[in-house]
């Protein structure tokens, strides 16, 4: 995969700062990677991480009080390359929904009350003029539901959120994201609202569709099982930093960083009966404060002194398999 | 579907057939348009449900329909002039009681003042004149305080501080001192505007159902509207600001945004449609509190001028013969002030409850009952 990868974007050094009464919390702190044409990447870890605040950071959609600092990202157009956290606000919205659309995690919430399906789909199309009238967007929006399996389109596109179920609603929501046939599409936790049977419906409709477009999916999940079965590569993240990257069965078969250990470790297996669900002690900590180092000394049981003085760097320990962690980088050290 | 489960009532049947003729007009200028918006129509007809179980919101209902009425047909249907100044015909047209007959033998039904004009007469102008004074003051006023305070809310930070703090010096002033100020002062300003547009001018007579030789008039009128206008859209701009500040975190404005939306759309189309409901109540309740400070700025010598009709100006003059025994003269319009206030504020009232849907539902829910 490493060889083949021909980038789409890159996040380089990213830094973003939330300004709190509290003090500032410094929520992303020097998050890199790069995505792949084609490939679905992940983006795992626990609650309050920062995976949701990175990619919205990818077209500067990081909410108020919250700031980005630092960092660039790289937008990889057939025409060239752009630097979206230095573009324009005009020419970012012409960016987002067009080339990097999102899908969000609440459907029931990313629908606007008052407006038909129909309406909320065609909008995005109207917006970004890929149709000239609100007549063609109606005739288009359902063609765009009929693609992501919306059972009769033809009725739904004139109902109401209220009037949709779950599933319904997340297959709009995501022929929202579609509509304009993006290049990237961020799916932020595009399940976790729903049940297990949807959830696989879902899944099957994402992989589907990146197949017939050769979509570039960001998957953002706590979800160790979903990942396995979706993911080309994965970005575990741990209290604002990816802590190990790499292709997902090496992630799978060979974790390197103790919290990539333990996360895996957290998910139960339904084949094998065990007495106790084994967790991570601790909590994510208080990043208003973050601890010194290498910000999981508190939590790991490997931890020795320089974690505590030294943040370890991302380094490469097998190709495409990328770990930050001093256990290794002491291993490896020139 | 729900419709089975409700006891209707007469009410109600009119209000559905009410809808159904409000269907059939669009029906007629766009086909289908009844059948694309089922779901709407549906929700409207549930809302004359539950205000027709409100009895408070029936009685404003029906006054401010009937100040309407008269104030848009009352001008058509007087018998006299507004500035029919009886007494010159004849001395004896002074001072007719409500239901007595003047001297050709014309029953007056409610009276004549000191210059023999016709009260009912006056009091089918001023509704006119309170009328158009209110919705001016509406449709100037209102986009302003709400355009404001969508700014306001949206952005927040510097530009949210600004527009507040300039709301909070308006509201520092007490606003009924604030608009005699201003409409002591503006009148000779706005002359100048009329003169320079003839046109306005024109409109402006009609809209008020003046006679031409009213048009220096205007001015005084006009510059109540403006007075009040000014002291009206903080108020606005307040509300608009907290509603906004709460719609705006819900996720579909997010999405919005990531969809590429400008902030302008945004706040227009996702935004201002979701406070819609605490704008509407707040803005009929104001009308009637409009219709009452535009008296009282008449009443106080600095709004109309006779002989232009107009309730507050009606009772000031009257007053002055308060003492004589003549108590109809004032007595009359104050009761059409009140009547009509009171009915703003009870619909305003009854629509804050069927606009929340909390309390909505629960008006819903008491409806249900045993199946037809």
């Amino acid at each position: 995969m490493s060889q083949l990868c021909k980038p789409i974007l890159e996040v380089r050094d990213l830094y973003v700062n939330f300004y709190t009464y509290a003090g500032i919390v410094k929520a992303i702190d020097g998050v890199s990677f790069t995505v792949c044409e084609g490939e679905t990447f992940c983006l795992v870890g626990e609650t309050g991480c920062g995976k949701t605040v990175t990619s919205r950071a990818i077209t500067r959609l990081v909410p108020s009080p919250g700031r980005i600092v630092k960092g660039e990202v790289i937008y990889y157009t057939p025409y060239g390359k752009i630097n979206l956290l230095k573009l324009s606000e005009d020419k970012l919205r012409e960016i987002r929904g067009k080339e990097i659309a999102y899908i969000f995690q609440d459907p029931a919430a990313a629908l606007d009350p008052l407006y038909t399906i129909g309406y909320q789909v065609g909008e995005t199309m109207v917006e970004h003029k890929t149709v000239k009238t609100w007549k063609e967007a109606f005739r288009k929006a359902v063609e765009v539901l009929r693609n992501v399996l919306l059972p009769d389109p033809e009725k739904r596109v004139k109902s109401y959120p209220h009037e949709l179920s779950g599933g319904m609603k997340q297959r709009s929501v995501i022929g929202i994201g579609l509509s304009n046939q993006p290049r990237i599409v961020v799916a932020d936790e595009p399940t976790s609202y729903l049940d297990v049977t949807i959830q696989a419906q879902i899944m099957d409709l994402l992989r589907k569709l990146k197949k017939e477009r050769k979509l570039t999916i960001i998957l953002i999940t706590h979800n160790m099982g979903l990942v396995a079965e979706m993911c080309d590569r994965v970005a575990v993240m741990y209290a604002g930093n990816i802590v190990e990257l790499g292709p997902v069965e090496r992630i799978f078969k060979n974790p390197l960083h103790p919290y990539t250990r333990g996360l895996l470790k957290a998910v139960p297996n339904p084949l094998t009966k065990i007495e106790k669900l084994e967790s991570i002690p601790g909590t994510v900590p208080n990043l208003i404060y973050p601890p010194p180092g290498c910000r999981f000394h508190p939590r790991c049981q490997y931890a020795m002194d320089i974690c505590k003085r030294e943040k370890p760097r991302l380094i490469e320990i097998e190709p495409g398999h990328y770990v930050a962690c001093h256990l290794y980088s002491r291993l490896y050290m020139v | 579907m729900a419709e089975e489960v409700y006891e209707r009532k007469i009410l109600d049947r009119i209000s559905d057939a009410f809808i159904k003729l409000i269907a059939k007009i669009f029906d007629s200028i766009r086909p289908g348009w009844s059948e694309r918006n089922r779901s709407k129509l549906d929700e409207w007809r549930l809302m004359f449900y539950a205000l027709n179980r409100s009895p408070t919101g029936i009685i404003g209902l029906i006054l401010v329909i009937v100040f309407v009425l008269t104030g848009i047909f009352g001008p058509f249907i007087a018998p006299y002039r507004y500035n029919d100044l009886l007494i010159y015909k004849n001395p004896g047209y002074r001072f007719i009681p409500p239901g007595g007959t003047g001297p050709g033998g014309e029953i007056f039904l409610l009276g004549t003042d000191d210059y023999g004009r016709d009260m009912l007469s006056l009091v089918l102008y001023g509704a006119r004149t309170s009328l158009v004074v209110a919705i001016l003051v509406m449709i100037i006023g209102a986009p302003i305080g709400i355009i404001l305070g969508l700014i306001s809310g949206y952005y927040g930070g510097k530009i949210d501080e600004v527009i507040m703090r300039v709301t909070d010096i308006f509201l520092a002033f007490p606003g009924l001192i604030l608009a005699i100020g201003f409409a002591a002062t503006l009148p000779d300003r706005i002359k100048g505007v009329l003169e320079a547009n003839p046109w306005l001018q024109n409109v402006l007579l009609a809209l008020f159902a003046l006679d031409p030789s009213d048009a220096p008039r205007l001015a005084n009128l006009l510059s109540v509207i403006v007075a009040i206008v000014i002291v009206w859209w903080p108020g606005y701009t307040r509300i608009v600001r907290g509603n906004t500040l709460s719609v705006k975190e819900n996720v579909y404005v997010e999405a919005a945004r990531a969809m590429g939306m400008s902030s302008w759309g945004i706040m227009v189309k996702h935004i201002l449609p979701n406070i819609l409901a605490p704008i509407i109540v707040i803005l009929t309740l104001d009308i009637g509190s409009v219709i009452l400070v535009e008296a009282g700025l008449s009443y106080l010598g600095v709004g109309a001028q006779p002989p232009i009709a107009d309730w507050g100006r009606i009772v000031y003059d009257g007053s002055r013969w308060l003492y004589r025994g003549y108590w109809w003269l004032s007595l009359l319009p104050g009761v059409f002030i009140l009547l009509t206030v009171l009915g703003f504020n009870l619909l305003g009232d009854s629509l804050r409850d069927i606009f929340d849907p909390r309390t909505r539902r629960s008006i819903e829910f008491k409806l249900k009952k045993s199946k037809r």
